[in-house]
């Protein structure tokens, strides 16, 4: 189930009311079960032959979380390897299988047919919280959980299918309130309403507007001028924030109907001033993650940390977590250029080196992730190589007709040419000048403003999404 | 205000306002889904989706009026052709249509309707690609109830009952539909992929011709008149174009206005907005024309 659905917009109502209904039954851990059930009917409501795959994984972690817990010394750190074998073999199975049997051939003169296997929704945000969930017991930051307190966790419908990737410790201590007598306030009420309706604008008209500038460039690479290839890549960067942001804070208004707090995961990356910042501020879930969980172990394994050992620790983890996105090699170079980015930074900062003025450095840091989003976006390296071509030709730079067709009116268009460029240019405002959602939130107020701006907002964006011309969430392909 | 009445404003603020817009456009209905649509006459302003318009006018409204169709690309869209020997026409043809965008249209109409005569335009275009354009594939009839196209549709009606006229409308409640871009009888190159049959798309026509077919209807195959410098300089491919398909198509009597009798008409250039369009003066002409050999084609097929 998507969250800007009518579907959605229906069941989280009904999930809130029977909650309501089991708190006020008093039925011991009542409106915990309401959520377990809501969790897994949600999961499954795209394909329900996907939910064993999720209730497979979280039975093994489990257990594997118990036997964690009841060792000690060699057999405790090889329990934990085997836990993480099966978590990345999963991933492997599911998702890479077929790229790294595609990839042979290029090492190798043997074809291997390796078998199309279905992806189940999600796998790669419920694998790695399942991968901190182990780690954690293994370092004993938490003590293994209840099955019914682990299924809760890691199948919570606000996050299962696509984060913020929760961590167990954040959230697991939440469970008492969640099953207490005194549900959420209405202050968290209002402010989850306040918070949805700007996702769900910001996922339904905003990406959306900007999707439609982005398929137009990708579609017409070979006609771009210089400016307009770096228009058409920053349009597809503000398309992925606000489709991802826009859903996060949709996942963080949901699990706040229930008075759980999850992670933010974004906080306005498209005005960092570095790389290192840029990260501070994209999908904070899985930078925390990658710190955490990979880059800490790999530089750790190199021994004593240096400027180099860092360095390479950083594009390690950066090129890994590129892998995490998707199963090709336009996202390993993705991870790549960002990790190449971080080390440089990292370079740049300890060598103390001479400041770059703030409005160049954002210039420079917009440029890159620009550059790594095309290889994001591109099917595959030559598409990627043909558009970073576009944005260094002198030949053709100032060019801006592409620009005007971008919200071309042809068939099926017309009124919507209006709304996708007032889209935009307001999409533009909200990343680059605005308050950030997780600020909005915060700062909440039961106004008349805040009133008219969440009805505004709610009713414009079901009116759009009626009119069928929103896109899938672009973070469901990982 | 407290954060209660706060949360009660704003969702019933949100209830009641998808409440009148349900009601609104129950009222109006512009596109015939909700109340009995016979006898009733719905033009519609295009500005917005014109394509998602014939769809949804298709499901009820169509079937409901009339007993004929005219199905291609916009070639024919301004052709004016209210009756075919007897029947009521409705013009189906959809702005940059190809065959697989006409027959999600057509098989609404075919759910409820019945039809006499169907008048199939054989034109490139058709056949050329498979792409759905305008998210065609995905309209729903709640697209009916709340949509942008619904609001510029109910603005049009309101608008009309302002002004007491017959103005803001682009595609007259027959189907019919005005050109409103600027007049270029350039004959220009075209695309070589402009002759490519598509395997889905020619499938797709096989198909819709079948299905008319199976439900009696009398076929006519229509080769649009183009402008005559155009067609010259492209001769070869519209020519080979047509010798390819029609054997691949179901039999039946075709009108072809390339042919060289109609010559005359096809030099002018009043009679053209671009060398594929008609003006409503060229149109007049042809769909006279059309109405006079239609019933001769389909007797001498029996």
């Amino acid at each position: 189930m998507n969250f800007n659905s009518f579907q959605f917009v229906l069941f989280l109502p009904i999930v809130m009311i029977a909650v309501a209904f089991a708190r006020r039954l008093a039925v011991p851990k009542g409106p915990q079960i309401v959520i377990l059930v809501a969790s897994l009917v949600f999961y499954a409501y795209a394909r329900p032959s996907y939910l064993p795959y999720l209730l497979g994984s979280i039975l093994v972690n489990w257990q594997a979380s118990r036997w964690i817990a009841g060792s000690a010394g060699v057999r405790r750190t090889r329990l934990l390897q085997l836990g993480l074998a099966f978590n990345i073999g999963l991933l492997c199975v599911f998702k890479y299988l077929n790229f790294f049997m595609g990839s042979i051939p290029y090492f190798a003169h043997h074809r291997f047919h390796a078998p199309t296997l279905a992806f189940p929704l999600g796998i790669s945000f419920f694998t790695l919280t399942q991968i901190m969930y182990l780690i954690d017991c293994y370092e004993k930051l938490i003590p293994p959980s209840s099955f019914f307190d682990h299924i809760t966790f890691v199948s919570f419908f606000p996050y299962v299918i696509s984060g913020p990737i929760g961590r167990a410790k954040r959230i697991l201590h939440q469970m008492p309130a969640l099953n207490s007598g005194i549900g959420p306030s209405a202050d968290m009420h209002a402010r989850a309403l306040y918070l949805f309706s700007i996702g769900l604008i910001k996922k339904v008209v905003l990406a959306d507007a900007f999707s439609k500038a982005a398929d137009y460039g990708f579609g017409n690479i070979s006609h771009l001028s210089a400016i307009e290839a770096w228009a058409f890549a920053t349009a597809y960067a503000l398309q992925i924030y606000f489709d991802f942001s826009g859903y996060s804070d949709m996942a963080i208004a949901s699990a706040l109907c229930f008075g759980i707090e999850i992670p933010r995961n974004f906080d306005a990356p498209l005005r960092a001033k570095s790389i290192i910042e840029y990260w501070q501020r994209w999908h904070m879930s899985l930078t925390s993650f990658i710190t955490t969980y990979i880059y800490t172990p790999l530089v750790k394994s190199f021994g004593p940390v240096t400027l180099l050992t860092s360095g390479i620790a950083t594009f390690l983890a950066m090129t890994i977590a590129g892998l995490w996105h998707g199963a090709n090699w336009t996202f390993v170079i993705f991870g790549a250029i960002h990790g190449l980015g971080l080390a440089v930074n990292q370079c740049w900062r300890k060598m103390k080196m001479p400041a770059i003025p703030k409005p160049l450095s954002w210039l420079f840091t917009l440029m890159v992730f620009d550059t790594a989003f095309i290889f994001f976006r591109a099917p595959d390296v030559q598409t990627a190589s043909l558009y970073l071509t576009r944005f260094c030709d002198w030949h053709h730079v100032f060019g801006i007709e592409n620009l005007h067709r971008m919200n071309g009116v042809g068939p099926g268009t017309g009124v919507m040419f209006v709304v996708f460029s007032l889209a935009q240019i307001t999409g533009i405002g909200a990343a680059f000048f605005g308050k950030t959602s997780d600020q909005l939130a915060r700062e909440f107020k039961p106004t008349l403003l805040s009133y008219a701006a969440t009805s505004a907002c709610m009713l414009f964006a079901l009116f759009y999404l009626s009119s069928n011309v929103v896109k899938p969430f672009v973070y469901f392909a990982f | 205000m407290n954060v209660r009445r706060w949360i009660v404003l704003t969702i019933a603020t949100i209830l009641s306002v998808t409440a009148a817009d349900i009601a609104i456009a129950f009222l109006v209905d512009p596109y015939g889904m909700w109340r009995d649509p016979a006898g009733r006459q719905l033009p519609v302003a295009v500005i917005t989706n014109g394509r998602k318009a014939k769809f949804l006018l298709s499901k009820h409204y169509v079937p409901a009026n009339f007993d004929s169709l005219i199905i291609g690309p916009s070639i024919l869209a301004s052709w004016n052709v209210p009756s075919l020997a007897g029947t009521r026409v409705y013009n189906l043809s959809i702005d940059g249509g190809n065959a697989v965008e006409e027959k999600l249209v057509l098989d609404q109409a075919l759910q409820r309707g019945h039809y006499k005569i169907a008048v199939i335009v054989l034109a490139p275009i058709n056949t050329s690609s498979r792409e759905v354009k305008g998210g065609l594939d995905r309209t729903t009839p709640a697209e009916a109830l709340a949509s942008f196209h619904l609001y510029i549709q109910e603005a049009a009606y309101a608008l009309r009952a302002l002004h007491h006229g017959a103005g803001y409308i682009d595609i007259a409640s027959n189907g019919q539909y005005t050109f409103h871009s600027r007049k270029s009888l350039h004959p220009e190159d075209v695309d070589p992929t402009h002759f490519q049959i598509d395997p889905i798309a020619l499938s797709k026509f096989r198909d819709m011709i079948v299905n008319l077919k199976r439900q009696r209807t009398s076929i006519v195959y229509v080769v649009p008149p183009l402008y005559e410098p155009f067609y010259q300089l492209h001769r070869a491919e519209f020519d080979g174009y047509l010798k390819t398909m029609l054997p691949l198509l179901p039999q039946a009597p075709v009108i072809n206005f390339q042919d060289a009798e109609y010559k005359s008409l096809r030099n002018d250039p009043d009679n053209f907005v671009d060398c594929e369009h008609m003006e409503t003066r060229g149109s007049d002409k042809f769909s006279a024309l059309l109405r006079s050999l239609a019933p001769a084609a389909l007797a001498s097929e029996k």
